[in-house]
């Protein structure tokens, strides 16, 4: 489980995060849906132990990131916006890399490492050098090293971005996958038809600041609108904001 | 040692020996630095005299036969031609096989020197090369001993002692351990010894840091698990590794080179006894952390590939300037300069390698400023890893 309590992050006078807070549950998927700008990496970044809050604290299963950074990290999978492969390592060494930093080694890794090319279906690419894979293959391997050491708590930064549909549709399979395996998983978007395919629950997030939370159904119902789209532009501010 | 840092270790050579080109860029100046020397040797060794005599263009020789024969004892092969219409250089025109020039003697030689007057003589040279300078040189000398001769028998038929014209004379004797030459030879050897970690480590320690920063895969390396300092330490040794198998590589590429070095050229013997071997391995070490960690700090200040390679650069080119003023200085440097790396390398490898000594007192001091110096730069490194700003790329 994933808490957030009150986090505010500037950078000079860049007020990047003012004031969020948010519960991330096990067994659900839990959707932080924002604006390009509207805080949602800078928050995932303090999840991740990547960066340090101005104010507030994240906790990881009780753990608070800023007093036990390494014992934090150890219960998370992390999916950053960037997929950064090494080239010259194949997909299955990725996998050993990452597995090793968590501590896993001999027979637990190699089953693990089995276990998660059938769970991302990537056999045929298992032992070739990263060079060169397409956008879905190379997001597959980046799944691959998140999910490696099966942490509790998986945190993905707009996981589907530059991806094909059927890229897509196996992420959101596996996003389902381990939601049924009683995973906690976070994930940021601002792709609305995959916001309401996956998400147990929606957080809104605009200008650094949650400003809605709920069900898709709940927040359609709070902002009387007909679906989620509309419901997200009135629920941030951005319909006056473009309005002015 | 914690086992994250042998982790990371594993995973940096794995990735860094599968790029040719990083291979190729870490150990050419291993190889190539050998080769390179063994050309100018030969081209030096080319240019050596070979006993045959040297071809001189002289006008109106038959105006000066004593000077004429005297050139020819002096080693020239005397080529008459025919005297040019004017001394002027625009319209001399030496003969193309006359490497030392041509010399035009007055056609009233004979007259001036009964007369005791100065005669004018007037050498034209090609100095278009250091040989043909060389050459034209001697020539100068020769002539200037020839008029020594000369006016020697002028002081003697006129009754003057010879001994009147010759106050007195010096006469040397080089009490040096070392000449200065042999001791620019061993140092510039050592030099180039010396810069192999350097040279061999730069690619490798820019791709650590920088490259991973640059293929943006350093934010989700350290939302990993894994301190700072692991993740240092085990591209650390990496970059070290690498460094270190460039200096030994070196070692043994240049002893090869000193097999084929002409002797007379490059007089100097390397002591390649295993013991002398393995002491100049151990010497190098220190330096080699020294570099490698100077470089991994690099590597983490720059946010791109090619930032880096410019900064490496600048870094190759300290140790030899360093190491110039170990050579044509080193009796300016105040004498705890002598500790420092680079400078303390160059004195213990050249005593270890050239005179058979290992010389302990400096080496201790050395290695523990090298690798006091190695700490701190690590620990700048790991700090920096450890920094918000990293994520900005």
């Amino acid at each position: 489980m994933i808490v957030v309590e009150n986090i505010a992050k500037s950078f000079g006078d860049v007020k990047a995060v003012q004031d969020v807070s948010l519960r991330a549950d096990d067994g659900k998927i839990t959707t932080l849906l924002g604006a390009n700008g509207s805080g949602k990496t800078t928050t995932f970044r303090a999840i991740a132990g990547l960066l340090a809050p101005d104010a507030g604290h994240v906790d990881i299963d009780g753990i608070t990131v800023s007093k036990a950074p390494i014992e934090a990290q150890r219960r998370l999978g992390f999916f950053p916006d960037t997929f950064g492969l090494y080239p010259r390592l194949t997909a299955r060494e990725h996998m050993q890399y990452y597995g090793e930093l968590h501590g896993m080694a001999g027979a637990t890794l190699h089953q693990q490492i089995e276990a998660t090319a059938q769970l991302l279906h990537i056999h045929d690419i298992l032992d070739r050098r990263t060079d060169g894979f397409s956008q879905g293959q190379r997001m597959k391997v980046a799944l691959a090293r998140t999910l490696v050491h099966r942490p509790p708590n998986i945190v993905l930064d707009e996981p589907t971005r530059g991806l094909d549909v059927m890229s897509i549709r196996l992420m959101r399979n596996i996003l389902r996958q381990l939601r049924a395996e009683g995973h906690c998983v976070l994930l940021s978007s601002h792709v609305m038809a995959e916001v309401e395919a996956v998400s147990d629950q929606i957080i809104m997030i605009a200008g650094g600041k949650v400003c809605a939370e709920g069900s898709t159904q709940d927040l359609v119902a709070q902002a009387g609108t007909a679906n989620l789209e509309d419901a997200f532009v009135k629920l941030t501010g951005m319909d006056k904001e473009y309005a002015a | 040692m914690n086992p994250l840092v042998w982790t990371v270790f594993r995973k940096e050579m794995k990735d860094m020996v599968r790029d040719r080109r990083m291979l190729m860029a870490a150990f050419s100046f291993v190889f190539v630095t050998p080769i390179f020397m063994l050309v100018i040797a030969f081209l030096i060794s080319d240019d050596r005299d070979s006993g045959e005599l040297t071809p001189l263009a002289v006008a109106n020789a038959d105006a000066a036969p004593g000077l004429v024969v005297h050139l020819r004892n002096a080693g020239f092969d005397i080529r008459p031609v025919e005297a040019p219409a004017a001394l002027s250089p625009d319209s001399i025109r030496i003969p193309k096989d006359a490497d030392a020039g041509l010399l035009v003697i007055p056609e009233a030689f004979q007259d001036q020197l009964s007369r005791a007057e100065p005669i004018a003589l007037s050498l034209f040279q090609n100095a278009s090369s250091r040989a043909k300078i060389s050459d034209s040189e001697a020539v100068q000398a020769a002539i200037a001993n020839y008029g020594r001769v000369v006016a020697s028998t002028r002081f003697i038929v006129r009754g003057v002692p010879l001994v009147l014209a010759t106050p007195f004379t010096v006469e040397m004797h080089d009490i040096s351990e070392k000449s200065l030459g042999a001791q620019i030879l061993t140092d510039g050897f050592v030099m180039i010894f010396l810069l192999a970690p350097f040279a061999s480590s730069m690619s490798v320690a820019v791709d650590t840091l920088a490259g991973e920063r640059e293929r943006q895969s350093l934010q989700t390396l350290i939302a990993q698990p894994v301190s700072a300092w692991a993740l240092v330490l085990g591209k650390f040794l990496m970059v070290a590794t690498f460094g270190m198998t460039g200096a030994v590589l070196s070692l043994m590429s240049m002893s090869v080179l000193l097999l084929f070095m002409p002797q007379d050229i490059f007089p100097i013997i390397i002591n390649t006894s295993p013991v002398n071997i393995l002491l100049a391995i151990l010497q190098m070490l220190p330096l080699a952390l020294f570099a490698a960690a100077l470089q991994v700090l690099i590597s983490i200040s720059v946010k791109s590939f090619k930032e880096g390679q410019s900064y490496m650069s600048l870094v190759l080119m300290a140790p030899m300037m360093i190491a110039y003023v170990k050579i044509y200085g080193s009796d300016k440097l105040p004498e705890g300069a002598n500790y420092l790396p680079m400078l303390s390398n160059m004195e213990g490898l050249s005593a270890t390698l050239f005179r058979g000594e290992f010389l302990g007192g400096l080496f201790v001091i050395s290695a523990g400023v090298a690798l006091l110096g190695t700490a701190v730069l690590l620990s700048l490194t790991a700090r920096r890893l450890s920094h918000e700003r990293l994520l900005n790329t």
